[in-house]
C-alpha cells in the first residue's frame, strides 16, 4: 500500500498506458474543428435576423422592468465595495496613488450577464455597454445601455448621476421619460465619498484579497503587468466564482484593462471588461448636474430613501422578510435576497401578509405601483446591505437562515464578530445578544444538540423520511460547497451533519478547515479538539489543530500539536512543514532547519516562502 | 542567454497565438496541435478507453472551436487550464450519461496494459487500483488523474477546478485516504 503522495505517484508511473494517437483521428478532428470554428466566427459577424428581432425579447412586465432598474441602482450603490486597509502590495498602492492623484477621470464598461436576473424575467444574454466618469470633486456619472444580445435590440437606457454634495442619486430612464431621485443617509455617503464603484475601488479590493501576479504582457501596444484575484472574499462575497484581472500600464502605472467574471446569483453569470481610460479630463460641476427635460415625470414626487446599513434596518428587514414569504432568506448576498424575494410571486403557498400586499399594490396606479415595489426591495435589501457591511468590515458574519426558522427562538440566525472574544448573535426569533466566544460555540453547539428539542419546533418535527437526507449526505454538500469556496452553505451543511451525527469527525474537520479560512482560528480549534477527543490517535487532528493554532499565532501550541502528531506517525510530513514554521516565527531557527530537513527526507519540499524567509532570517543558505 | 531569450520569446509568441485563436483559424490550429496529444492522454486516463477518449476529445475540441471567440484567457497557460476544465467537465459528462458505465469503464481498465504485479513492494495491481479509483466521485477522479497521471502542478490544478490551492491540497490528502481505504477493502474484504 502507499503512505503519501509521492509512493502512489511512484504506483502510477509504474502503470504502462498506451495514450498513443491515432493519426487518422487527429487529422479528421483537426478539420472538422477548424470548420466549427468557422461556423462560429461568420455567425457571430452576422447581424441580428428579422426573426431575431421580432422575437419578443423584452420582459414582461414594464413595471417589474422599471422596479429592476432601480434595483440595479441600488445594488450598485448599495453593493458599493467597501475599503479594505490591510492591503500589501507596494506596487498597487502606487497604482492606487496615480489614480487618486487625477482629479477626474473617464472609462467605458462592458458587460455580458447571462441567465436571470429577478424570477418573472425571461432568460437570456444581455449586453451592458457605456461610459462612467467620475470627479474627485462632483460625483460620479454614468451612461449605460442595456441590449438583448441574442436579438441585437436596446432594451434600456439609464442615465445616473451620484452627486454626493447633495446627498442624492438621480436616475433618467429616456426611453420611459422617467426618472427617480434617491437620498442617502449619513452613513452610506460617508462610505460613498471614499468608496465608489470604480477601479481605484477594485485595486483595494484585489489588494485586499488573495491575488496572484500574472507578469508582463502587452494590450494595445502598451506593456502592462497583471494582477488577478480569486479570492471568495473579494467584494465581500457578494459575488460567487469571482474572477478578477487587472493590467497596468508598466510605464504610467495606471490601468489598463480590467476583466471581471463572476456569478451574480444563482441564475445570472457576469462577465465584465472596464477599458478606455482616459485620465486627468477637464469637467466642471455642471458635467455632474443632470438636466431633466419638462416632459419627464417622476416616479414619485418624494425622493425615495435609501436605508441606512444599521443593524435595526436589517432586522426590520429580516421581520418584513419572513412576514411576508413565511420563512427568512436562505443566503443574504444582495443579488439572491431579491431574487428569492421576487419569486414569491410564483409562489403558491402564498402568506396572509403575502397577498394583503399583493391586493394593496394591485389597486395602485402604475407610478405609485413601481414606488411600492422599489421600496418593498429597498427593504429586502437593507439585509443585505448590512451584512455585505460586516463582511467589508471583517467581522465574520454567519448565517444559518436556510434551517432556522422564526420559532426557532434558541437557535443562532445570524451573528457576528463585535470585538476580541465578544460575539453578537440575532436568534430565530430576532431578539440579541453579546457573548463570548466560549459562550457562542455553547449557545451554537446548544442549537445544534437541541435539535427537534427546541420548543416550537417540537410539534412539526416529523419522523425521519426515508428519503430524508442522512449525515453523510449532508456532509458530502458541506464537503462540496467548501471546495467550491461556498462557505455559507457549507457552514450550514456540515453544521447539520453535526447535528445528526455528532460523533462524525470529518464534519468536524472540514468545518474546523472552512472556520479556519475564514480566519476564525477559536472556532476552527474548537472544531479540530473535537476531532482529537473522537480520534485522539489521528496524527492529522493534531496537524490541523497546529496549523489552526500556528495560523491564530499561539507558535508554542502549533509546535506541542505538530510533535504529538509526529509521536503517533513518524512519517507525517506535514507536521514537519508545520512545525518548521513554527520554529521560525518562534525564532528557533536551528530547529526550524531541522525540521525542514526532515520534511525533504521525506520526499517533500517547505513553503518556497518559507524557506526564503527562514533564510534571511537565520543567515544560512540551508 | 540566447536560450532564456528564445524562451521568452517563444513564450510571447504563443501567448500572441491565444490572443489571435480568437479570431484566426491558423493560430488555433497551431494550439491544436500543442495539446491535442495532452488532452488525448488525459481523457485516456480518465476513461481507460482509447477509443472513448477519442469521442471526448473530439467534443473538447469542438467545444474549444465553440466557445473561443469569448475565451478572454490570455496566456498558452491559460489556455491549458480552460482546455482542461472543458475536458474534465465532458469526461464527467460522458461518464454521467452512460448509463453502463461502470460495467463499460471497468472492461475498458481492464484491457489496459499495466506493469505492476500484485505484490511487488506490496503495491495494488492495476485492476484494484482502477476499482479504487472508480470507486471515487468523478469531481475526485479528475484531481487524481490532474495530478499524477498528468503530473500537474497544485497551482494549474487549482486553477483549471477553480478552487484555492490549500483547498485542493487539503482534498487531495482526503482523496488518498479513500482510496487507501477502498483498496483496503478490495484487498481484504474482511478487514
Amino acid at each position: 500500500m502507499f503512505k503519501d503522495e509521492s509512493e502512489f505517484k511512484k504506483v502510477i508511473d509504474r502503470l504502462n498506458i498506451d495514450t498513443r494517437p491515432n493519426q487518422n483521428h487527429r487529422d479528421n478532428l483537426r478539420r472538422q474543428m477548424l470548420s466549427v470554428f468557422n461556423e462560429a466566427n461568420q455567425q457571430s459577424q452576422k447581424p441580428a435576423t428579422p426573426h431575431g428581432v421580432l422575437r419578443r425579447t423584452i420582459m414582461k412586465s414594464h413595471k417589474l422592468k422599471l422596479a429592476a432598474a432601480a434595483a440595479i441602482i441600488i445594488a450598485i450603490l448599495a453593493g458599493l465595495p467597501f475599503f479594505s486597509s490591510n492591503g500589501s502590495s507596494v506596487v498597487l498602492a502606487d497604482v492606487l496613488e496615480r489614480i487618486e492623484q487625477t482629479r477626474a477621470f473617464m472609462y467605458r464598461m462592458k458587460t455580458t450577464m447571462t441567465g436571470t436576473m429577478l424570477s418573472g424575467m425571461p432568460e437570456g444574454k444581455r449586453e451592458m455597454e457605456g461610459t462612467i466618469t467620475i470627479s474627485n470633486n462632483f460625483g460620479m456619472k454614468m451612461e449605460m445601455t442595456t441590449t438583448n444580445a441574442n436579438s441585437g435590440k436596446e432594451e434600456m437606457t439609464q442615465q445616473m448621476y451620484i452627486i454626493p454634495a447633495k446627498r442624492t442619486a438621480i436616475t433618467l430612464m429616456p426611453k420611459h421619460k422617467k426618472y427617480m431621485r434617491m437620498e442617502f443617509d449619513e452613513d452610506l455617503i460617508a462610505r460613498m465619498k471614499k468608496q465608489n464603484n470604480d477601479p481605484r475601488e477594485m485595486i483595494k479590493q484585489i489588494m485586499g484579497s488573495e491575488y496572484t501576479e500574472l507578469g508582463r504582457s502587452v494590450i494595445d501596444g502598451i506593456d502592462v503587468e497583471g494582477f488577478r484575484t480569486t479570492d471568495p472574499a473579494f467584494y465581500a462575497g457578494a459575488m460567487e466564482n469571482v474572477k478578477c484581472t487587472l493590467w497596468v500600464d508598466v510605464e504610467k502605472w495606471l490601468p489598463v484593462r480590467i476583466e471581471m467574471d463572476f456569478k451574480m446569483n444563482e441564475q445570472m453569470q457576469v462577465k465584465g471588461v472596464i477599458y478606455d481610460f482616459q485620465w486627468d479630463i477637464p469637467v466642471d460641476a455642471s458635467d455632474f448636474e443632470p438636466v431633466i427635460p419638462e416632459d419627464f415625470t417622476a416616479f414619485s414626487t418624494e425622493a425615495m430613501k435609501l436605508p441606512g446599513m444599521t443593524e435595526e434596518a436589517a432586522l426590520e428587514g429580516l421581520k418584513f422578510f419572513a412576514e411576508i414569504t413565511g420563512q427568512y432568506p436562505k443566503k443574504l448576498n444582495l443579488m439572491n435576497l431579491i431574487q428569492e424575494f421576487s419569486a414569491l410571486k410564483d409562489s403558491k403557498n402564498q402568506t396572509d401578509a403575502a397577498l394583503k400586499l399583493k391586493e394593496e399594490m394591485d389597486q395602485m396606479q402604475k407610478d405609485e405601483h413601481i414606488k411600492k415595489l422599489t421600496e418593498t426591495m429597498l427593504k429586502v435589501q437593507s439585509i443585505g446591505m448590512f451584512y455585505m457591511m460586516l463582511i467589508q468590515d471583517k467581522k465574520e458574519p454567519v448565517y444559518y437562515g436556510d434551517t432556522v426558522t422564526v420559532q426557532d427562538v434558541e437557535k443562532v440566525l445570524l451573528r457576528w464578530k463585535i470585538a476580541d472574544d465578544q460575539y453578537r448573535i440575532i436568534f430565530g426569533d430576532l431578539s440579541a445578544l453579546d457573548v463570548s466566544a466560549e459562550e457562542l460555540a455553547e449557545l451554537e453547539k446548544a442549537s445544534i444538540d437541541a435539535g427537534d428539542k427546541i420548543p416550537g419546533a417540537t410539534e412539526q418535527a416529523a419522523p425521519r423520511a426515508a428519503d430524508e437526507p442522512t449525515a453523510t449526505d449532508h456532509y458530502n454538500r458541506g464537503d462540496a460547497h467548501y471546495f467550491n469556496g461556498e462557505y455559507d452553505q457549507a457552514f450550514s451543511e456540515l453544521t447539520k451533519a453535526i447535528e445528526k451525527d455528532p460523533a462524525l469527525a470529518r464534519a468536524y474537520v472540514t468545518r474546523g478547515m472552512a472556520y479556519n479560512d475564514k480566519n476564525e482560528f477559536d472556532l476552527a480549534i474548537a472544531d479540530f479538539t473535537r476531532v482529537i477527543e473522537i480520534k485522539p490517535t489521528d496524527a492529522h487532528a493534531y496537524c490541523y489543530r497546529g496549523m489552526a493554532y500556528g495560523n491564530k499565532g499561539e507558535h508554542d501550541l502549533a509546535v506541542a500539536d505538530y510533535t504529538k502528531a509526529i509521536e503517533i506517525d513518524p512519517m507525517i510530513v506535514d507536521a514537519y512543514r508545520g512545525r518548521a514554521r513554527a520554529y521560525y516565527y518562534k525564532g528557533e531557527y536551528d530547529k526550524a532547519w531541522k525540521d525542514v530537513y526532515q520534511a525533504q527526507a521525506l520526499g517533500h519540499q517547505v513553503d518556497s516562502k518559507l524557506l526564503e524567509k527562514l533564510r534571511k532570517a537565520s543567515g544560512r543558505d540551508g | 542567454m540566447v536560450g532564456t531569450m528564445a524562451k521568452v520569446v517563444e513564450r510571447i509568441e504563443d501567448d500572441d497565438l491565444v490572443f489571435r485563436a480568437r479570431t484566426q483559424a491558423e493560430a488555433l490550429g497551431r494550439l491544436y496541435e500543442m495539446h491535442y496529444e495532452r488532452i488525448l492522454a488525459f481523457c485516456v486516463y480518465r476513461l481507460f478507453n482509447k477509443e472513448i477518449a477519442e469521442d471526448v476529445t473530439s467534443a473538447v475540441f469542438l467545444e474549444v472551436a465553440r466557445s473561443i471567440g469569448a475565451f478572454r484567457g490570455r496566456t498558452v497557460k491559460d489556455f491549458q487550464s480552460w482546455l482542461y476544465a472543458i475536458a474534465a467537465n465532458q469526461a464527467n459528462a460522458y461518464i454521467r450519461k452512460t448509463t453502463r458505465r461502470k460495467k463499460l469503464l471497468e472492461e475498458a481498465a481492464g484491457s489496459m496494459t499495466a506493469f505492476a504485479p500484485e505484490g511487488t513492494n506490496n503495491s495494488p495491481n492495476w485492476p484494484k487500483l482502477y476499482t479504487a479509483i472508480l470507486k471515487l466521485t468523478p469531481q475526485h477522479q479528475t484531481i487524481v488523474t490532474l495530478r499524477f497521471f498528468e503530473n500537474l502542478q497544485y497551482q494549474q490544478i487549482a486553477q483549471i477546478l477553480d478552487v484555492k490551492e490549500a483547498t485542493l491540497r487539503v482534498r487531495l490528502h482526503r482523496i488518498l485516504n479513500e482510496l487507501r481505504n477502498h483498496l483496503q477493502s478490495i484487498i481484504d474484504p474482511e478487514a
